[in-house]
């Protein structure tokens, strides 16, 4: 019933009804009293009557209240009338309307996009829920953007900013603060990432993109509509790969020519577990420690820090001094 | 280095292949895909790894490595069980293209299953927030960073430390590396350092020593 009209128009409804039926009710009873009863009703009493009696409080101890048979049916009548627009009233506008103000109250916990310096991750696939994560784990404010409520459910209920809406459309873009943005991460199909990067430059030209590719022949078209960065995860994965197989955590990555970044795992058979820092960098020769992971944490590197299981070392060096080191580890 | 053993020759396969080029020639791939196969300098079997008698044939026997690409997580899953049913002891390395495969990965039996989302989300939050290669830093977690910086000025290490915080993990001179430099070891211009820290020890240390 009524559940086409909008709220507003509901509620004028609503008060519509009630103030008929008030009136109903203080007419009917002006008429009985003076016509069938032959007593005096002024309009203050009859409006006061029917009040009474729509609200089912009957207060009768006044004088003002009807006795003959007509006048007990019309009370009965009135009483019905009162109850069925205050229920149907609570029903169709009262109720929607309290709803209304408690998800506007919901809406106000929502938490604000950030004002500046924030990244926004567009598409939160699963490598876009990933990049949130690792944005968070390095407490960098973000705001996600997604044009699925079912997948921004999950950061809402974590209390992170989000916009709902498609990430081409620069209103969208807008709402999640890219002038002030940092950088924008796009993790959707190629064709969708090309084109929030071309949106996101036009917007603001100087943000850096980094975006996700699924196909290698899209590289070329992404760095074309902006792109600063392409991830290649298919390629790293497959790299790690060949890294954990032969011993190593991570391959090493390349920092000048001929100097690498490398990670070693300290196993439990290594003679190393127990050794200061300081201590190993002799043993290895040539190569330097940057530090090491530790349960998820980095530590610089601390000459009389002792290594132990499980740490992964990270090294710099060249590659010969590497296999020496990891023949140590 | 004994045989190592390759399935799936797409994208991460290549780049497993060519991590695995500069430690040892002795590899061995497979793919159903004959065109994909061509080329290379590898032996090469052609044929579907979730078969045993391909497995075989690429000489599991003899392998106590294999790394399994095969392009889904329900394929590599198959590859892990074959290979296993043949040669228990065996070290499976694969990739989970999503997170919920994970764990099914390992009770198939992998020895190591690296995550596909995760490591592309590190790389894409490297390369927005500009760590990705060609920029002269790199994130190593927890808030430290490894920067190459070329100093302008002559200093000493002990001072470039105590001034901004950051630690000065190496100095390359030419072709060689200094390690873990005491605090009395000086530098000059033309040498390189790699310093770790935070985003602001390095900012500090960057204007101590005039590095770019």
């Amino acid at each position: 019933m009524l559940r086409g009209y909008s709220l507003k128009n509901r509620i004028s409804i609503f008060l519509l009804m009630l103030i008929s039926t008030l009136l109903i009710g203080a007419i009917g009873y002006a008429y009985i009293k003076t016509n069938i009863e032959g007593g005096s009703a002024t309009v203050l009493d009859s409006v006061y009557w029917a009040a009474v009696t729509i609200s089912t409080i009957g207060y009768s101890n006044n004088g003002i209240y009807l006795t003959s048979a007509a006048g007990k049916a019309f009370s009965i009548f009135v009483i019905a009338l009162g109850i069925f627009v205050i229920f149907v009233g609570v029903q169709i506008g009262v109720g929607p309307w309290f709803e209304h103000k408690l998800e506007h109250m919901m809406e106000k916990r929502r938490a604000p996009i950030p004002k500046e310096g924030h990244v926004i991750v567009a598409g939160i696939s699963e490598l876009g829920e990933e990049s949130v994560n690792e944005l968070l784990r390095r407490k960098i404010p973000v705001a996600a953007i997604d044009d699925d409520e079912a997948r921004l459910r999950p950061l809402l209920e974590r209390n992170i900013p989000i916009v709902l809406g498609d990430p081409t459309r620069e209103s969208v873009l807008k709402s999640a603060n890219i002038k002030e943005a940092r950088a924008i991460i796009t993790a959707s199909d190629d064709t969708t990432n090309a084109f929030v990067a071309i949106t996101a430059r036009h917007i603001k030209p100087d943000i850096r993109v980094a975006s996700s590719a699924s196909r290698r022949s899209s590289l070329k078209v992404l760095r074309h509509s902006g792109v600063n960065s392409v991830a290649r995860s298919k390629w790293i994965s497959g790299e790690r790969l060949a890294a954990k197989a032969i011993g190593e955590e991570a391959a090493g990555r390349e920092l000048e020519k001929g100097t690498y970044l490398y990670q070693v795992e300290v196993k439990r058979s290594s003679k190393m577990g127990g050794m200061s820092m300081g201590d190993a960098v002799k043993k290895f020769g040539g190569i330097a420690i940057v530090g090491v992971r530790r349960k998820g944490e980095f530590h610089p590197y601390k000459q009389e820090m002792k290594l132990m299981e499980g740490d992964v070392i990270h090294l710099i060096g060249g590659r010969e001094a590497f296999h020496k080191a990891k023949e140590a580890v | 280095m004994s045989l190592i053993i390759v399935c799936g020759y797409g994208t991460a396969g290549k780049a497993a292949v060519s991590r695995l080029e500069t430690e040892t020639g002795n590899i061995v791939i497979i793919d159903k895909d004959e065109q994909a196969l061509r080329g290379g300098s590898h032996t090469t079997v052609v044929g579907d790894a979730t078969d045993e008698d391909t497995l075989r044939q690429a000489g599991i026997e003899m392998s106590d490595t294999l790394i399994a690409t095969a392009g889904s997580d329900i394929v590599n899953s198959f590859i892990i069980l074959t290979a296993k049913s043949i040669k228990p002891e065996i070290s499976i390395y694969t990739v989970a293209e999503r997170m919920e495969n994970i764990d099914k990965l390992y009770r198939a039996g992998a020895s190591h299953v690296v995550q596909e989302s995760l490591i592309g989300a590190r790389e894409m939050v490297d390369g927005a927030l500009g760590y990705s290669s060609g920029d002269s830093r790199i994130y190593l977690g927890s808030g430290n960073e490894l920067h190459v910086i070329s100093p302008e000025r002559p200093g000493m290490c002990g001072e470039a430390t105590k001034g901004s915080g950051a630690a000065i993990v190496a100095i390359r001179r030419g072709k060689k590396i200094l390690p873990n430099p005491d605090g009395s070891v000086k530098f000059s211009k033309g040498d390189v350092l790699y310093a770790a820290g935070s985003e602001r020890e390095i900012e500090l240390l960057k204007r101590l020593i005039g590095g770019k």
